[in-house]
């Protein structure tokens, strides 16, 4: 698989790490505890597009989002996740 | 007496040269240009080996990697290689080769009994037999069936070959050096992109290679020299032959597997890879990767002397050999023809040239005639004879006569399947075309473009245009100017036509098999679909066609139209099973290629590595670290020179490797504020010249690091992480930064590397350090427990604190990474007087663990700070990562096991890591388990084994006895339950 | 004490290593100050004029300046290159500390990481082997720089001439990655890759 990073180009996906599914918005620290127990452990596994985290680990160590079909692994997105909104 | 035989003249071999090998022991001779297969042929050799099942002799069926029968084994030694196909070997001085699947001989197979046997032996046999009783199937079926399966016998000796791996990019990647891959490499590479022209065989040129046509008036061989020629000798295109493109991958990658030095006999490869596995990268790929013919299911079409016409065609022109003297041809299109008229021509009398379809006219048909071959339409040969080899056929005739061909060699063309595998692997899935009577990739492929007889176009005339026009479209859009090539004249192009043929009925009982390698016949499709496997997916794997290591590439679509006569339904309703990497079979060996032995991971080692060995370092692998775990003296095992290190330490004063511990530079207006939400206690109050220990913690609430932070002035600090996580906790920061917090001024950087550095504990350690140490001042009220400076060893910057993982008065002290050999040699040196001792990891760990100091066994991501003691650690007052859930349920109850002390009753037992705490006497079973031992140590003060574990209700039960149970060897030991702490509990040694 | 320690080498052979005979040396560059640069948000040109540097803004790009090679890493974060005879590093980097307070952050590094120079005709095609980045001199021609991995080992390509490349790599790792160069190196003695 190659991911297209945005500051070092196309590279091979074994110079990434992947943290996960993109996780909803972070609670504000006095939330309710249910509210954190949703953001830690609840996740939606859709068949079709889905957001990731990746690390660009052996390269500029950016954290990007990429947005990746898991049905076909087609990537139809890589973005900074600094520029995220919706954290 | 066979009829293979070399003929005279002709032929791409240098009869000048002679090669000797053997075959089953047999001294043989070839020529360079001969594979085995050729080899063997020319040698009269017909029989080369058994089939898997029914142990039938077999002989040659194909040219190339579709070949299912000539399986051998090449020797010797350690670098035997079983089930390779003798037409994929290329021959060379002093091969050694064996059949497989017979014993005691070819000729005589004990095994064959199974043929006898055969009614019981049908498809779906392994669900049927073998079921009863249950307790025989270890104790005696394995056993039998392990012995019985698989064909050849790998070597248990290392492979002594290496291997290597290379990346590559182009332009254009171009799959297979046939018409239409040449045509198309030819017209990028004029036009100056980057080509890569792959093929699997050694020379190039596919079937350009097995005709007699003429291309722009003169042989094809002379439009192929000069087409290679120039290929050549163009810098940006590469030629990778003896390379097979095994799989496509996501995003256009294409992995290949290069045999670099196979054809060389082993002891000349000097320092050459056996094998490159290659990881192509291009812009566009051209699959230009022909097609394979298929047989046909008739009875007896496994004899040996049955074979596929294409590489009857192929074995004359590349080494003028040929399989028989006297050929029947069974061909349901025009390649059939061509090649019983080029065999004429060269001359084998071919006896009949068979057609199951409606009668044509053209030059190849007119010029048959002419030389007396018998030609015979709407007929079809429902069987082959003989004894051990073809010596007659059975044709059925246009009006249902039956009459006896003797011949010593039937060729089979039923039709030709694209090799259309690589798009397969991609997910997209071939169609079947009606007026092909094969499968064809669809029209959209991805990133691929398909041309030539891999798309469906068989006839050399359109190989060649397509392979010029894909190419001068593709390079137009990669933005390279392609001038379009005039298309070289040939000699009359017959159109490709064929009649559906995949099985002939048999009324004389015989085995008509569809799968050869893996023994499957007709009559087991029929058994399939009998028993209710009638979906292609199913019938497969219930008979296992296709199954075997030719993965069906003559077979499967017979099968596959066999079923559908069977279920009466169209075979493009029936479609196709789908198509997974590796196209042909890859060695484990390429895929590792350099990662094995020494080369399987990095090592890393620390620059103390060279000094700690000069003072006796035993080391041991940590990760990636070696690192020094003991230094024995003379006649010490590891439990002795680590408590001898530890009295030294505990008595004077020691010296030990600290480096690969994690470091992190964090500098800016908000460093402190970062920090304070990374660890879970506080860190307001923490002043420059400090350091404090910290908990960093998961958004769950358990303990994910710890280390400790020191602060050099107001917004400079390095944290100091343990040696594992050292790379996660960097990645952890840079996540919460980038992602949730890149409001915060903050800078930080891995500094790991950067520093190397000693701990120095014991009593003495303050004295000894003092003397390289100049600035800053180390006395107790100068420096006391958990300072930090930056200081100097003459000119050098160095970085010490006083703090303590061993317990003791301790100070770690860093240096820029290439004076600390230096630094050492020098503590060494000033530490003589004192009586310093080197220590490793054995005594750090033994003396971590009477303290009670947890580490990695105890942070094993299940345990909350509340788990191990440090509960009062765990601000209430800040908002830090894992704070919003440390107050679960769960996370309270009183039940959880937490940290513990134990030590062994009976001063004469030892402990292991991870066994289990029972109560006294209890069954080892999941209700009685009430916590693990984490770690272990034997302790010097306590003059036993002791232990931290983690107990539920632990905190209660000091003074308790429990059992730790370690089932794995049976053991159980009787312990105690105290405080985690065995040595100075309330620090004297430390603060003092 | 008077005396001060004395700097070691990362590798072993402190002479040139032959990566395969044929033309391609492999060294280790000693001796060298690298220096890394954060700027706070928004304090580039200020860091830039503190420095006196011409600081490049774009992620994997350099700029030389005089005998000062100056990488961007990653935005507002450099890398800088300058020789370093005297073993002096140290002492700039706490001054370099002091002068960008305010303005940027400056760490040490020159221990942290080695420098291999690889040169002479082959060092392309050598690096080719283990990297999957294309090196073709029209894709990465001389200047280019790229953070990327070598034989799972994190590793920044400087491409400095035709065939004449710098690969920076953390301390610890910079044995393991000579060792394939030069074993790959001589694998591909035996017979170039096509």
């Amino acid at each position: 698989m190659r991911i297209t990073c945005p500051y070092c180009g196309s590279r091979g996906s074994e110079e990434f790490t992947c943290l996960g599914n993109t996780p909803p918005a972070r609670p504000a620290d006095d939330a309710p505890v249910a509210a954190w127990v949703d953001f830690v452990y609840l996740r939606d596994n859709p068949r079709g597009p889905v957001t990731e985290l990746w690390q660009h680990v052996q390269g500029c160590r950016t954290w990007l989002i990429v947005t990746r079909d898991t049905r076909t692994h087609t990537v139809a997105k890589v973005e900074l996740a600094s520029r995220a909104t919706g954290r | 007496m066979t009829g293979a035989r070399r003929l005279p003249e002709g032929g791409r071999i240098d009869r000048g040269t002679s090669l000797a090998f053997t075959f089953d022991g047999k001294p043989l001779q070839g020529h360079p240009g001969d594979t085995l297969a050729s080899a063997l042929l020319a040698n009269g050799v017909t029989v080369v080996g058994r089939s898997f099942k029914y142990h039938r002799p077999r002989g040659l069926v194909g040219f190339g990697v579709e070949e299912p029968n000539a399986l051998v084994t090449l020797g010797p030694g350690a670098r035997t290689l079983a089930n390779t196909q003798a037409t994929m070997v290329e021959l060379h001085q002093g091969l050694d080769a064996r059949s497989q699947n017979r014993w005691p001989s070819l000729a005589f197979d004990v095994m064959a009994i199974n043929g006898w046997a055969s009614r019981f032996l049908a498809a779906g046999f392994y669900y049927k037999t073998f079921m009863w009783p249950p307790e025989a199937w270890t104790a005696f079926y394995e056993k039998v069936i392990r012995r019985a399966a698989g064909l050849g016998r790998a070597s248990h000796e290392p492979d002594p070959d290496h291997y290597a791996k290379a990346h590559a990019f182009a332009d254009i990647l171009v799959v297979g050096a046939g018409p239409a891959g040449l045509m198309a490499a030819l017209v990028a590479g004029r036009a100056g992109a980057r080509v890569i022209l792959v093929d699997e065989m050694p020379a190039l040129g596919g079937r350009l290679r097995h005709t007699a046509r003429a291309i722009d008036g003169s042989a094809t061989t002379l439009w192929l020299e000069a087409t290679l020629q120039e290929l050549e000798s163009l810098p940006n295109v590469r030629l990778l032959p003896r390379t097979s493109v095994f799989g496509a991958y996501d995003h256009g990658i294409m992995a290949a597997v290069e045999r670099v030095s196979d054809h060389l006999p082993a002891e000349t490869r000097g320092a050459l890879p056996r094998q490159r596995y290659w990881q192509i990268q291009a812009k566009a790929t051209i699959l230009a990767t022909g097609a394979i013919e298929r047989g046909i299911a008739l009875a007896g079409n496994d004899l040996p002397g049955v074979m596929l016409a294409s590489a009857a065609r192929a074995y004359l022109h590349e080494h003028a050999v040929v399989g028989g003297q006297r050929p029947v041809v069974f061909t349901t299109n025009p390649s059939g023809y061509v090649t019983a008229l080029e065999l004429m021509r060269a001359g084998v009398d071919v006896q009949a040239v068979v057609d199951p379809g409606p009668r044509v006219d053209n030059e190849t048909v007119v010029a048959l005639h002419e030389a007396g071959v018998q030609l015979y339409w709407h007929s079809t040969i429902e069987q082959a004879k003989g004894r051990g080899r073809v010596q007659g056929v059975v044709m059925a005739d246009d009006v249902g006569g039956r009459r006896e061909i003797a011949c010593d060699q039937l060729l089979l063309s039923g039709g030709w399947n694209p090799t259309l595998h690589l798009t397969a692997h991609q997910g997209f899935r071939p169609h079947w075309d009606t007026k092909l009577q094969a499968f064809v990739p669809p029209a959209d492929v991805g990133d691929i473009t398909v041309v030539g007889a891999a798309s469906g176009r068989f006839e050399l005339e359109n190989c060649l245009a397509d392979g010029l026009n894909d190419a001068v479209a593709l390079c137009r859009k990669l933005g390279f100017s392609a001038k379009t090539p005039t298309l070289p004249k040939l000699q009359e192009n017959v159109p490709y036509t064929t009649t559906a043929c995949f099985a002939v009925e048999n009324a004389s009982g015989g085995k008509a098999f569809v799968d050869l390698q893996n023994d499957v016949t007709v009559a087991d499709l029929e058994l399939a679909v009998r028993e209710g496997y009638k979906s292609v997916e199913h019938a497969k794997r219930y008979t296992t066609h296709g199954m075997a290591t030719d993965q069906g590439k003559t077979t499967g679509v017979v099968g596959h139209g066999v079923l559908a006569e069977i279920l009466k339904r169209p075979v493009g309703e029936i479609g196709t099973t789908g198509y997974r990497p590796p196209y042909t079979a890859v060695a484990i060996g390429a895929l590792a290629h350099h990662h094995r032995g020494q080369g399987f991971a990095p090592v890393r080692r620390t620059p103390l590595h060279d000094v700690q060995a000069k003072h006796g370092a035993v080391f041991f692998e940590t990760g990636l670290w070696h690192r020094a775990r003991y230094f024995p003296e003379a006649g010490e095992d590891m439990a002795a020179a680590s408590r001898r290190e530890v009295e030294a330490i505990r008595s004077t004063v020691g010296i030990a490797d600290t480096t690969p511990l994690g470091k992190i530079e964090l500098m800016g207006p908000d460093a402190q504020a970062f920090i304070e939400r990374l660890y879970c206690n506080g860190f307001s109050t923490l002043k420059p010249g400090r350091a404090r220990y910290g908990l960093m913690l998961r958004e769950d609430g358990m303990v994910m690091d710890d280390g400790t932070v020191w602060c050099f002035a107001e917004g400079h600090f390095m944290i100091t992480t343990t040696t594992a996580n050292a790379a996660a906790v960097m990645s952890h920061i840079e996540f919460y930064h980038q992602y949730y917090w890149r409001e915060l001024d903050v800078a930080y950087a891995s500094v790991s590397e950067q520093w190397a550095g000693v701990a120095i504990a014991g009593p003495r350690s303050r004295e000894l350090l003092q003397k390289l140490v100049d600035k800053p001042d180390l006395s107790d009220t100068a420096f006391p427990f958990m300072a930090v400076a930056e200081g100097r060893v003459g000119k050098v910057v160095c970085r010490i604190a006083r703090i303590s993982f061993s317990g003791e008065r301790a100070f770690e002290i860093y240096v820029p990474a290439g004076y600390a050999a230096d630094l050492y040699d020098r503590l060494m040196a000033e530490g003589a007087p004192l009586g310093i001792v080197p220590y490793g990891l054995e005594a750090m760990g033994t003396m971590r663990i009477e303290k009670g100091h947890v580490a990695g066994p105890e942070l094993d991501g299940r345990t909350t700070p509340a788990d191990l003691g440090l509960d009062r650690m765990q601000s209430r007052k800040k908002p830090h990562i894992g704070h919003a859930l440390r107050d679960r349920e769960g996370l309270l109850d009183p039940a959880r096991p937490v940290l513990v002390g134990l030590k062994v009753v009976n001063a004469k037992h030892r402990l292991r890591a991870g066994a289990h705490l029972v109560p006294r006497g209890a069954e080892p079973i999941q209700s009685n388990d009430q916590g693990h031992v984490t770690s272990i140590a034997f302790s010097p003060s306590e003059g036993r084994y002791i232990a931290l574990a983690l107990l539920a209700r632990g905190t209660d039960r000091h003074g308790q006895e429990v059992d730790a149970v370690f089932p794995l060897k049976k053991e159980r030991v009787t312990v105690e339950v105290c405080a985690p702490c065995f040595v100075d509990p309330k620090g004297a040694r430390l603060r003092g | 004490m008077a005396e001060t320690l004395i700097d070691r080498p990362a590798l072993v052979a402190t002479r040139p290593v032959a990566a395969g005979g044929s033309g391609v040396r492999l060294h280790e560059r000693a001796g060298l100050c690298l220096l890394q640069v954060i700027a706070r948000p928004g304090q580039t040109r200020e860091t830039g004029r503190v420095l006196g540097l011409d600081l490049p803004d774009e992620p994997n790009t350099t700029k030389t300046v005089e005998a000062i090679q100056i990488f961007c890493l990653r935005p507002r974060d450099w890398l800088i290159v300058m020789e370093d005879p005297e073993g002096r590093a140290g002492a700039v980097a706490v001054e370099a500390r002091a002068r960008l307070a305010g303005h940027a952050a400056a760490i040490d590094q020159s221990h942290g990481r080695v420098v291999l120079g690889l040169a002479g005709e082959g060092s392309r095609d050598l690096l080719q082997q283990g990297l999957n980045v294309d090196l073709h001199p029209s894709e990465f021609p001389a200047g280019s720089l790229a953070q990327t991995g070598l034989a799972g080992i994190a590793v920044m390509v400087h491409c400095t001439s035709a065939e004449c490349f710098d690969l920076y790599v953390a301390r610890s790792f910079a044995a393991s990655l000579a060792a394939w160069l030069v074993h790959h190196g001589a694998t591909l003695e035996a017979g170039p890759v096509p």
